[in-house]
C-alpha cells in the first residue's frame, strides 16, 4: 500500500535521528529528537518498518547503552503504532534476546550496571504493554507467558521493587543532602569558633619572627646608622645576608654590580652626610674599597638562620614553640578536616577559599619556623635562667617590668645571628665577620697581613679586571673546561652533570648575549654556537644558583618542565587559586569549571557520549593477559613444556639402560 | 473464489480444485492464530503431539515430564475465540504415567480406543483411551527415541521401536511379545517409520548418519541403504557398507502421503527428498536447516493442497518448504524455545507445533478473524457491548495528540 511511498530524504533523516538518540548515552531519551521520530513515523507505515529495521540494528550493537537508548524509543512507538507492534512481536523472540538475556549464550553488552537497567527497563515496559495489549497479540502473551513461567520473572515483583527502589534511592539521596547540610554548618560553626584563634596564634608567631629577625624592610636606615657607630651584629647579620646574597648570584666576576649596589649606594648617601674621612675609615673597615673589588665570603648557609637560646630570647622561643605545636598538631589537621568536609558536602566556594586562605598561611607560618634553626640552650643553663627570673621576682616585682623592656630592646639589637659574643669594638667585630668569611681557619698573622695588603691596595689606583686577566701570569694554571665524555656508568653521568651544574652557578656566569668571548673561553672553542651540555636524566643543563634555581628562568622554561613547574611555584609568592583549584579537583572529583572548554583534542577522539568500552579493557591486568596468553607465547610454553618433558623421559630411558647394561 | 465455483458449476474443472485452492491459501496464509489457543496444562518442554486422522478431533500431548494429554479440539464454543481444552490427562498422580519424559506419542491408527507411548524410561506402553490405562507394556532395555505403527497395516500389528539399541525392536501387538530385531545400525536409532503405501516396509534412521529401508519378511537385512550421493563417490564394494544419507545423525524422517517420496532431515542442517521406489536422493534443495537436536525430530508433512509442504522445526521456528522444489514459504515465529514437533491437521489446515518452551501453539490462516474484526468495525456505531469489540482497539493507531498540533 503507502508502505511504498517513502521519500528517501525523510527516511535518512529518520535513521540519523534515531542513530543519534541511541548513540546519545544518555540514560533518558532526549525529548526533542523522540518527539521528531515520532512526527516521522505517524507520517506513514513505511517509515514505521524503516524505524523498525534501524532500531532492530541498533539494538543488535554490543553495547548496553545503545540498547537502553533503542528500547526506549521502540517502547514509544510500540505503545502508538500498530504496524511498528507487528513488526516488533515477529521478531520478539529475538528482541528477548537482545534485552532481557534469555539465551544464557548472548549475554548482555557490557557496561554492567546499563545492561542491568536495560533489563528491569524491559521488562517493565514488557509488563506494560502487555497490560494493555496482551489480549490483542497473542505473541506479545506469549512472550510474556513464557518469561513468567519458564523464566520465572515475577512481574509484579520487578515493577514492586523497583518502585521501592526508587523510593529507598530518593530516600538515601534526602538523607545525603541533610547530612551535607548539617556537616556544612558543623564547620561553619567551628570555624567562627577557631578562626579568631588561628589568627591570633599566626600574628603570634609572625611578630615572634619579627623580633628573631628583624628583616632587611625595617632596619636599612636605622641600621646603617649602626654600621657606622655601633656596627653591632644585626648590621652585620644584615650585610652578611647581602653579600650571600651576591655570592648566590655569582659575584666573582666584575660585572657583578646588580644586588651589592643599593647597599654601597645607600652607604656612600649616608657617608656623604658625615665627613669623608669617615666615610674612608668606613670602607678600610670593610675592606669595601670599590665595587670592583671582590671579597670571596664563604658562608654556611645553615647559620643564616641559626637562632642561639639564650636568657633574653628563650621566652620568645618558648612561646613561637607552643603555638608551633598547636598550629602544627591542632589546627593544621582541623582545617584539612574542614577542607575535606567542605568539599564533599559540596559547600559554598566563598568558604572554601577562606578555609583554603587559612590553611595555606599556616602551612606557610610552619614552613617558616622549620627554616629557623634553633640551638637549644643546655638545660642546667636554663634552669638557672628561670630561677633567677624568679629570684627576682621574689625579691622586686616591680624591677622586673624594666628588666623585660631592656630586653626587648636588646633582643632588636643583639642575638639574632650567630653566636652571640659580647664583641663592642669595631675591630673586634670585623675580624670576627673575617674568621667566619675565611673559613675560621686562618690564622691572625695572615688576616693582619691582608688587613695592610688591603690598606694598602685601597690607596692604589685600581683597575677592574675580569678573570681573564685574574690568570693572565699564571700560564700553568689549568683552564676549567667543559667536555662531553662518555661515561659507561649512570651514576658517573649524574655527579658530573651537577658538579657542572656546581661550576656552572658558583664560579662562572656566561651571557652568551653578552660576552661571547668569555664563553669561548670558558668553553674553549671559537664557535659561537656552541651545543648547551646535555645531561640525559634532566635535559638541557642550564645555570642555577645555590638554591638550584635557575638563573634564567625564562630559557629553561622552555627547555625543562620539572624547572618549569618548580620555578613558577617558587616565583609566585601567593598561592594562586588556580592551582589550588587544581589540587582540589584531582582530591575530590569535583569540577568546579565548566568542563568542555579545555579538552579539545580529547573530544575529538571520543565522539559519541557512550561509554568507552575498550577503555575498562585497558587495565594492567587485561594488558599482561593479553602478552601472557598470545597464542604464540601460550604455543612456546607448550613446546618448552614438551620439549622438557621429553628430555626428562630420554634421560629416565638412559638411565635405565645404562643400569640394564651395567648389569 | 468464484471464478472456480462457477468453472465447477460449469463442469470445466474438477469439484476437487476449489478445496485444494482453498486449503493451499488457508496453507500459505498460516501465521500465528489470533483465535485460537491451547490451555496450558504443561510445565516442561512439550516432545510429541499426535492428531488422530479419523475426525481430527482429539489431539494427543506429552512432554518431557511425562504427562500425558488429550485435547478435544472441537470442544472450542462457538465463539470467535477459542480456547482448546483437555479432555483427560495422565499426569504424575497416575501410577501408570512414564517415569521419563515422554519421546513419541501415536494414536491407534483405526480407531481411537487405544493409543501407544514411548519414552525414556524405555518403555512402549499401550493404553486404553478410554480407561486411560496401560494395557500392555514392552521394556526395551534403552531409552526410546521413536516407535511407529504402520497406518495401513492390515496383515501384521506390529510397532517398530528405535531406540539407543542398535537394532530395531518389532513388538507385535498381538501376541505382546517382540518378534523381530532388525540388525544393521551402529548406532541408536533414532527415528522409524513405515511406509504407508507397502505395508512391510520399513525406514529407519539413525545416529550413524544411515537410512535403511527394510523389508520386514526378508529375514537378512536391510532392503537399501540410501546413499546421499546416489553411488557416485563410492566404490562397487564398499559401497553398501559406506553409504550415508546424511552428513550428521538423521533426525527424522517421513514418507510423503502417497508413499512415493521419503524426506530424511539430519543434524548436517539439511533436509533431503528421497525416492521410496529406488532409493535415490532426488537432490532436492532445501537450504541450510539449523537443526542443534540430539533426538528425534517429529516434522509434519501437509496434504490436501495442490502442491505437497512439509513444516520442519528449526530451532525455535518452523520453516515450511515445497517438497518438489525446495522452495521455503515462510517462517513460522511464535516459540520461545526449541520447537520439537509439529502436526499438521488436515481437515482445518492448520498446523500444531510444541516445543521446550511447554507452549503448543496453533497456526493457521487469520482471514476470517480479520474479515471479522473489519466487520466490527463497520458496526463500531452500534456500539453493542459485546466483550469481543474490546480487541478491536488494540489495533489501532495511538498517536498521541500532543504531536498533532505540533504538525
Amino acid at each position: 500500500m503507502d508502505d511504498q511511498l517513502v521519500d528517501i530524504t525523510l527516511c535518512q533523516q529518520l535513521s540519523q535521528l534515531i542513530t543519534q538518540v541511541t548513540e546519545s548515552g544518555q540514560a533518558k531519551l532526549d525529548e526533542k529528537a523522540s518527539k521528531e521520530i515520532k512526527k516521522l513515523c505517524r507520517i506513514s507505515d513505511g517509515y514505521i518498518k524503516q524505524a523498525y529495521h534501524r532500531l532492530m540494528t541498533q539494538l543488535a550493537k554490543d553495547h548496553a547503552e545503545i540498547r537502553l537508548s533503542a528500547v526506549q524509543v521502540i517502547d514509544e512507538l510500540f505503545m502508538r503504532s500498530h504496524t511498528f507492534r507487528e513488526a516488533l512481536l515477529n521478531d520478539f523472540n529475538q528482541f528477548l534476546d537482545l534485552t532481557v538475556e534469555t539465551n544464557l549464550k548472548m549475554p548482555l553488552p557490557p557496561p554492567q550496571t546499563v545492561a542491568r537497567n536495560l533489563k528491569r527497563l524491559t521488562l517493565e515496559a514488557m509488563r506494560r504493554w502487555h497490560q494493555q495489549f496482551g489480549k490483542g497479540y497473542r505473541k506479545l502473551q506469549l512472550g510474556y507467558v513464557f518469561l513468567k513461567e519458564k523464566k520465572h520473572i515475577d512481574f509484579e515483583d520487578i515493577y514492586a521493587r523497583s518502585l521501592i527502589e526508587r523510593q529507598e534511592e530518593e530516600r538515601k539521596k534526602k538523607k545525603a543532602e541533610e547530612l551535607a547540610t548539617r556537616k556544612r554548618e558543623c564547620v561553619c560553626k567551628s570555624m567562627e569558633e577557631f578562626v579568631p584563634d588561628i589568627q591570633r596564634i599566626l600574628t603570634e608567631m609572625m611578630t615572634c619572627f619579627e623580633l628573631l629577625i628583624p628583616s632587611y624592610r625595617h632596619h636599612t636606615d636605622d641600621d646603617l646608622s649602626k654600621v657606622t657607630e655601633k656596627t653591632d651584629q644585626a648590621s652585620i647579620a644584615n650585610k652578611n645576608d647581602h653579600l650571600t646574597n651576591n655570592n648566590q648570584n655569582n659575584e666573582e666576576i666584575s660585572d657583578a654590580k646588580g644586588e651589592e649596589k643599593p647597599l654601597l649606594d645607600s652607604a656612600l648617601h649616608h657617608t656623604s652626610n658625615q665627613t669623608l674621612s669617615k666615610a674612608d675609615e668606613n670602607l678600610r673597615e670593610h675592606g669595601m674599597l670599590s665595587h670592583s673589588h671582590n671579597v670571596v665570603v664563604v658562608i654556611d648557609q645553615d647559620n643564616i638562620m641559626q637562632i642561639r637560646e639564650n636568657a633574653d630570647n628563650c621566652d620568645i622561643l618558648d612561646l613561637l614553640n607552643d603555638s608551633q605545636k598547636l598550629l602544627k598538631h591542632k589546627y593544621l589537621l582541623m582545617v584539612n578536616k574542614w577542607l575535606d568536609m567542605m568539599t564533599k558536602a559540596q559547600g559554598d566556594q566563598d568558604s572554601l577559599y577562606k578555609i583554603i586562605d587559612i590553611r595555606d598561611e599556616i602551612t606557610q607560618t610552619l614552613d617558616k619556623f622549620s627554616k629557623l634553626t634553633i640551638i637549644p640552650m643546655s638545660p642546667i643553663s636554663k634552669k638557672l635562667l628561670k630561677n633567677n627570673v624568679a629570684v627576682e621576682e621574689d625579691e622586686d616585682s616591680s624591677d622586673e617590668f624594666i628588666e623585660v623592656e631592656e630586653q626587648a630592646n636588646s633582643d632588636n639589637d643583639e642575638d639574632i645571628f650567630g653566636e652571640s659574643l659580647d664583641l663592642d669594638n669595631d675591630n673586634a667585630d670585623l675580624e670576627n665577620f673575617k674568621m667566619r668569611a675565611s673559613n675560621e681557619n686562618e690564622n691572625t698573622f695572615e688576616q693582619q697581613k691582608l688587613r695592610k695588603r688591603r690598606e694598602l691596595l685601597a690607596v692604589a689606583p685600581v683597575i677592574p679586571f675580569g678573570i681573564d686577566l685574574y690568570h693572565w701570569e699564571d700560564k700553568d694554571s689549568e683552564i676549567p673546561r667543559i667536555e662531553k665524555y662518555k661515561y659507561d656508568l649512570a651514576d658517573a653521568l649524574h655527579t658530573s652533570c651537577i658538579t657542572f651544574q656546581l661550576i656552572s652557578t658558583n664560579t662562572l656566569i656566561y651571557d652568551r648575549s653578552k660576552n661571547t668571548s668569555q664563553h669561548q673561553f670558558w668553553f674553549n672553542s671559537n664557535e659561537d654556537d656552541v651545543d648547551i651540555p646535555e645531561c640525559p636524566f634532566h635535559g638541557i643543563i642550564i645555570p642555577r644558583n645555590a638554591k638550584g634555581q635557575p638563573v634564567n628562568p625564562d630559557g629553561s622554561v622552555k627547555k625543562d618542565s620539572l624547572t618549569e613547574a618548580s620555578a613558577t611555584r617558587e616565583s609566585q609568592a601567593g598561592p594562586s587559586w588556580k592551582d589550588i583549584q587544581e589540587e582540589i579537583e584531582a582530591g575530590t572529583g569535583i569540577t568546579f569549571t565548566k568542563p568542555g572548554k579545555k579538552r579539545k583534542g580529547t573530544k575529538r577522539k571520543s565522539k559519541s557520549n557512550l561509554t568507552n568500552l575498550k577503555e575498562a579493557k585497558n587495565t594492567s591486568r587485561y594488558r599482561l593477559e593479553d602478552k601472557i596468553f598470545k597464542p604464540s607465547v601460550v604455543k612456546k610454553m607448550k613446546k618448552a613444556q614438551i620439549d622438557e618433558m621429553q628430555r626428562k623421559a630420554h634421560d629416565k630411558f638412559m638411565h635405565n639402560w645404562n643400569y640394564s647394561l651395567r648389569k | 473464489m468464484l471464478h472456480h465455483l462457477r468453472l465447477r458449476e460449469s463442469g470445466l474443472e474438477s469439484p476437487s480444485i476449489l478445496p485444494r485452492i482453498q486449503a493451499a491459501h488457508r496453507l500459505l496464509s498460516m501465521e500465528l492464530s489470533k483465535t485460537c489457543s491451547f490451555k496450558r496444562k504443561f510445565s516442561a518442554g512439550i516432545n510429541c503431539l499426535d492428531l488422530e486422522l479419523a475426525e481430527g478431533k482429539y489431539l494427543l500431548t506429552s512432554g518431557s515430564e511425562g504427562l500425558i494429554v488429550l485435547y478435544d479440539l472441537d470442544d472450542a464454543t462457538n465463539d470467535v475465540l477459542s480456547e482448546f481444552q483437555p479432555v483427560c490427562a495422565v499426569d504424575r498422580s497416575s501410577a501408570a504415567c512414564h517415569k521419563n519424559s515422554v519421546e513419541t506419542i501415536q494414536w491407534y491408527p483405526h480407531d481411537t480406543g487405544m493409543f501407544l507411548s514411548s519414552g525414556m524410561d524405555s518403555l512402549l506402553k499401550v493404553w486404553d483411551t478410554n480407561n486411560l490405562d496401560v494395557v500392555e507394556e514392552f521394556n526395551i532395555q534403552k531409552p526410546i527415541y521413536n516407535h511407529h505403527m504402520s497406518p495401513i497395516a492390515t496383515q501384521h500389528y506390529l510397532v517398530a521401536v528405535g531406540s539407543r539399541r542398535e537394532v530395531v525392536v518389532l513388538c507385535d501387538l498381538k501376541s505382546g511379545s517382540m518378534t523381530h530385531s532388525l540388525k544393521g545400525h551402529r548406532s541408536s536409532v533414532y527415528t522409524v517409520q513405515w511406509s504407508p503405501a507397502e505395508e512391510y516396509t520399513l525406514a529407519t534412521g539413525s545416529r550413524d548418519n544411515r537410512i535403511f529401508i527394510w523389508d520386514i519378511r526378508r529375514a537378512s537385512g536391510f532392503v537399501a541403504a540410501l546413499d546421499q550421493y546416489n553411488g557416485e563417490l563410492h566404490t562397487s564394494a564398499s559401497k553398501a557398507r559406506s553409504c550415508t544419507s546424511h552428513n550428521g545423525a538423521v533426525s527424522g524422517i517421513r514418507f510423503t502421503e502417497d508413499g512415493r517420496f521419503l524426506i530424511s532431515y539430519g543434524t548436517d542442517n539439511e533436509l533431503r527428498l528421497w525416492d521410496a521406489s529406488n532409493g535415490k536422493n532426488t537432490l532436492v534443495n532445501f537450504g541450510k536447516i539449523y537443526n542443534t537436536s540430539s533426538k528425534g525430530y517429529k516434522f509434519s508433512l501437509s496434504s490436501g493442497g495442490l502442491s505437497d509442504y512439509v513444516f520442519v522445526p528449526s530451532e525455535g521456528n518452523i520453516a515450511t518448504y515445497e517438497i518438489q522444489t525446495g522452495r521455503q514459504l515462510s517462517t513460522l515465529r511464535g516459540h520461545y524455545n526449541n520447537v520439537s514437533c509439529c502436526c499438521y491437521n488436515p481437515y482445518r489446515q492448520e498446523l500444531y507445533s510444541g516445543g521446550n518452551d511447554s507452549n503448543i501453539l496453533v497456526w493457521s490462516c487469520n482471514d476470517h478473524y480479520e474479515r471479522y474484526i473489519k466487520a466490527k468495525s463497520q458496526m463500531k456505531e452500534e456500539r453493542t457491548k459485546d466483550s469481543n469489540t474490546t480487541n478491536f482497539k488494540f489495533y489501532q493507531d495511538t498517536w498521541s495528540s500532543d504531536e498533532d498540533n505540533e504538525k
